[in-house]
């Protein structure tokens, strides 16, 4: 027995971490849609606008080291500021930012001379930075080398012209620019699948309300050409039971009768052809005679919702191929699909009786290339069993619940603490390596500070003290401020081995606190908490050491400014996640609104198509002579046809919810002998329950009235709902009203009024 | 000022006078059995009775102005052919030309927009003989002339002017198939009374349906002949 599985080998982590670095990522930001183009726009500006605020500080920092003498650097690192504003709103080739700012910053190392100096500090996070600004700007898969590459040209010409700062530094550099290009290409990857998932479903929301138009439009189209094509019989009808001058000629009234039962019987012969773009159209096959068995249409409905397009799609093209392969090759006559769920999977198989085949699928029958491939690309398995003699028996397996439901999905809060998690562990393991490299490290202040930020990791993991919220809060704003004091206690406080401070260290606590996300107070109060602590230190450092309160601060920006930038980012996930999560809402709305009115419109002609057939035989038995039209049963049995007919053409199929209810309500008055009026105007009530509860009180009626007997029902906005109003001798009191309800005798008739929502969706 | 009696048909208190009418009605028994009820009428003289009503046109444009009727009975909808065209009936109302919809109502959006369009009489093919001579006597009286099923027409129509809570309980109501009177019980109410918030009604609906049609270009519609020329007719 021959055999092919298929299976669908797609790492979640591979997507996650080694696609960013590996491979090219303008397709991801080159996706169409307004989510990816205002995500790529406004991470490019602000990348730009960032790196021209830190020029500011560089040429201060220029300015404060190296004084006036220092005018060419500062021109520069201006200019280079200048540069980036222009980038980030005029179009300037993207590379020359990050390389330019490499090139000051290699600069500032040359200029500056003492390793120690404030300009030599904030070269540094201009180096660091480039690496940013390279990883945010230039998307192609050559980012990563070039970067690695600029940071071992950089390294090069430090030991070159600076051997007396040794190799730790230079060492550093390129591994720290390596890592931030690493992590910046992984969260841009991450934003932008963010952003082309929004859009992805911002465009599935744009078909679904085109299908809902279209199903609208094809309603109306319906409606009022089959009102014009029932005209005829209606007229016919109305014109025998009027009687007089209409039937005074017997052989015009059959001749006319002839004519009109043609032309309705081609008409009901010509039901028009509905196309089902979902699972359902794996039966519609031209090639070969189906028997269908396992799941009814409706279960299949139901099912598909849970499959996306693209995979309905290709179920569909698989079961149509392997039908055209059955057809000509195995001989059969006929072949059985059969659908069934089970396990939270969908399983259909296609099985003929034919001649089969022994070993792998013989070539040129396309079960490789449009069965199992097809079905590997869409994340289900395929497999395709035959024998000689025995037929070929192709099985579908699909997900009900398939893997595209993407990680990235998840509610924004838990990607917000798992990037917070990982952040800080991050943070903290690079702190740890460069402690363990040898790195500055004045009163061993290092080993405490990597305590405190693992001791605030593991704290913020803690679900006993997340429950807390305040005390965690307090904590993590304690460990940032208690980081950043170890970090400048490293460096005896921006006096020695400045190159060394860490300071990035604090954001790992402080991170934490962002991805908490329990309300903006704790991030705001740790800021300020930060920002009050530099203050201090730098107030009490500056009178003994200016460079030493200089670099502090500038290592507070670094932090801080990444922290903003960090916040910024979450806040841009949050609207993305919104705007993805809104679209599905809209779109999971609109598909139904378009399942409801196909059905409405399937039971429409259904519904027409009953009541034309009695129509038809009446008029049969009047054109063959049976039935004389003058004579008074035949006159008022056209009259009870008449009413009947108009009063189910002029139910508009756009009224998904009263259409399908209140349409049987008709041929049971009808078969009641009850004369039924019923008016519906252009609104529907909101749902299928209010529908039905109208319906019952319609029956309750058309029971309550006696065989002769006359009754009203209308349906009418009345404020903001609508009103049934049934009118008639029989019309009983609400049993039990679920909204306002008035009951009155008015002589003759009894009136009944009864409240229900209407929806917000009116028909034309 | 022309006046009419609505006993005798007179004008003017002078002679009585003689309405020209013409019939647009596709199907053959229909259209039997409405020149039927026109002939009967003793001052109705039917001048054209035909199948479409750009037949109609085609016959009244090589007319004499001596042949052009005062009234127009109109089917809307056509077997197998695009239904009565509403800019033409706008053209031809504003002629002067009265015209009475006699139809079958199969289709509420058609007959709302002839409503709005301005035809003050619809009937129904199954309303009684003489509910429709009544139509037809109406609006040659420059009256209008709604049933309880047009009224369903307009208070099931989602885009209906607003009305007061009176206005739109005494349409529904009447609308839903009550008679006047049983209008006015309901909602204790004299008959004269509850007949005001219905007529308040037409007005608002036909006031409604104005503001949409002085905003059509009438000069779009390529009727050069004097028969739509907009001059208004006159009663006989």
């Amino acid at each position: 027995m021959g055999e092919i599985r298929a299976r669908r080998i797609s790492p979640a982590f591979r997507r996650a971490l080694l696609d960013p670095v590996l491979k090219d990522m303008t397709p991801l930001a080159g996706a169409a849609g307004r989510a990816t183009g205002s995500l790529v726009e406004s991470v490019r500006r602000a990348a730009l606008t960032a790196a021209a605020g830190w020029q500011l500080v560089m040429a201060l920092a220029t300015f404060a080291s190296l004084g006036l003498a220092g005018w060419p650097l500062m021109a520069a690192q201006l200019c280079l500021g200048a540069a980036s504003l222009l980038a980030a709103w005029r179009s300037v080739p993207a590379p020359a930012i990050p390389i330019g700012m490499t090139l000051v910053a290699l600069w500032g190392f040359l200029a500056g001379g003492d390793i120690d100096s404030t300009v030599v500090f904030a070269s540094c996070w201009e180096m660091n930075f480039a690496g940013c600004v390279a990883g945010l700007l230039l998307l192609r898969r050559s980012t990563v080398p070039l970067i690695i590459l600029m940071a071992l040209a950089s390294c090069t010409t430090m030991l070159l012209a600076r051997p007396g700062w040794g190799f730790q530094f230079p060492i550093a550099v390129v591994v720290t620019q390596t890592s931030i290009i690493v992590a910046v290409r992984v969260g841009l990857a991450w934003l932008l699948r963010l952003a082309n998932d929004a859009d992805a479903e911002a465009a599935v929301v744009e078909d679904a309300k085109r299908r809902t138009e279209i199903a609208r439009r094809k309603s109306v189209q319906l409606a009022e050409e089959t009102r014009v094509l029932h005209d005829t019989a209606i007229n016919t009808l109305g014109a025998i039971a009027n009687g007089g001058a209409g039937v005074a000629d017997q052989q015009q009234v059959r001749d006319q009768c002839a004519r009109d039962v043609l032309l309705l019987s081609g008409l009901h012969g010509e039901r028009p052809f509905v196309e089902h773009a979902g699972l359902r159209g794996m039966f519609e096959q031209q090639r070969l005679p189906v028997a269908r068995t396992g799941l009814e249409d409706e279960a299949l409905e139901h099912l598909e919702k849970m499959l996306t397009a693209s995979v309905t799609g290709a179920v569909v093209g698989c079961v149509r191929e392997a039908v055209t392969n059955a057809a000509k090759h195995s001989g059969a006559d006929l072949v059985r699909i059969d659908a069934t769920e089970s396990d939270g999977r969908l399983v259909i198989t296609v099985q003929d009786s034919g001649s089969g085949f022994a070993g792998p699928a013989p070539g040129g029958r396309g079960i490789e290339s449009s069965i199992v491939r097809r079905a590997a690309d869409n994340g289900f398995q395929a497999g395709v069993a035959s024998s000689p003699g025995a037929g070929t028996t192709v099985t579908l397996t699909v997900a009900l619940q398939p893997e595209s439901a993407e990680w990235f999905r998840r509610p924004v809060g838990f990607l917000h603490h798992k990037t917070g998690e990982l952040w800080g562990l991050g943070v903290t393991a690079v702190s740890v390596i460069l402690t363990l490299g040898g790195g500055t490290d004045h009163y061993l202040a290092l080993y405490p500070m990597i305590g405190v930020m693992a001791l605030a990791w593991f704290a913020s993991r803690s679900p006993r003290l997340r429950r807390t919220g305040l005390l965690l809060h307090a904590l993590l704003i304690a460990a940032t401020c208690a980081v950043f004091f170890l970090s400048a206690a490293a460096t005896a406080f921006g006096q020695d081995g400045v190159v060394h401070w860490q300071a990035l260290a604090p954001t790992g606590p402080f991170i934490l606190l962002l991805s908490l996300r329990t309300g903006r107070n704790g991030p705001l109060w740790g800021a300020v908490a930060w920002a009050v602590l530099v203050t201090a230190m730098a107030v009490t450092i500056y009178p003994s050491s200016g460079a030493g309160g200089q670099i502090l601060i500038i290592a507070a920006c670094v932090g801080l400014g990444f922290s903003a930038v960090w916040a910024r980012f979450q806040h841009l996930v949050e609207e993305l996640s919104e705007e993805a999560s809104r679209s599905q809402h809209l779109a999971f709305v609109a598909n139904l609104r378009t399942e409801l009115a196909t059905a409405a419109r399937l039971g429409y002609q259904r519904w027409l198509g009953a009541g034309l057939e009695s129509a038809v035989q009446l008029l049969q038995e009047i054109a063959d002579g049976g039935r004389p039209a003058h004579e008074p049963s035949t006159r008022e049995r056209c009259g009870t046809e008449e009413l009947y007919l108009r009063q189910l053409v002029q139910i508009s199929p756009e009224l998904v919810h009263l259409s399908r209810a209140l349409m049987p309500t008709l041929k049971n008055a009808r078969d009641h002998g009850v004369e039924l009026a019923l008016r519906l105007g252009g609104t529907d009530v909101a749902d299928e329950e209010a529908a039905g509860a109208v319906a019952r009180e319609v029956y309750r009626g058309i029971s309550g009235t006696p065989p002769g007997g006359a009754l009203t029902a209308s349906l009418f906005p009345m404020g903001d709902s609508l009103q049934l109003t049934l009118i008639g001798p029989g019309v009983a009191p609400p049993e039990d009203p679920a909204g306002p309800s008035r009951y009155e005798q008015l002589g003759a008739v009894n009136l009944l009024e009864l409240r229900y929502p209407q929806s917000p969706v009116m028909a034309g | 000022m022309t006046w009419i009696n609505e006993e005798d048909g007179r004008v003017n208190g002078g002679l009585k006078a003689r309405w020209r009418v013409a019939i647009v009605e596709d199907h053959l028994l229909q259209r039997n059995r409405t020149e039927e009820l026109v002939t009967r009428g003793e001052d109705f003289d039917i001048v054209f009775s035909g199948s479409s009503a750009p037949e109609f046109v085609t016959w009244v444009r090589a007319a004499p102005p001596g042949q052009w009727p005062h009234l127009l009975l109109l089917d809307l909808m056509v077997d197998r052919a695009p239904s009565v065209d509403v800019e033409l009936v706008k053209a031809l109302l504003k002629t002067g030309l009265r015209i009475v919809v006699i139809s079958a109502l199969a289709s509420p959006p058609l007959t709302r927009s002839i409503i709005r369009a301005g035809v003050t009489g619809v009937v129904g093919k199954r309303d009684s003989e003489e509910d429709i001579v009544k139509a037809i006597r109406a609006v040659l009286r420059g009256e209008d002339w709604m049933t309880s099923e047009v009224a369903s027409l307009i208070a099931g129509d989602p885009d209906r002017p607003a009305l007061s809570i009176q206005e739109e309980r005494a349409l529904v109501l009447y609308a839903s198939g009550l008679t006047l009177e049983q209008v006015a019980t309901a909602m204790n109410v004299g008959r004269e009374t509850a007949k005001q918030y219905l007529d308040r009604v037409k007005k608002k609906y036909a006031s409604a349906g104005f503001m949409v049609r002085s905003k059509l270009d009438f000069g779009r519609i390529a009727w050069s002949d004097g028969y739509l020329d907009a001059t208004p007719r006159r009663a006989p």
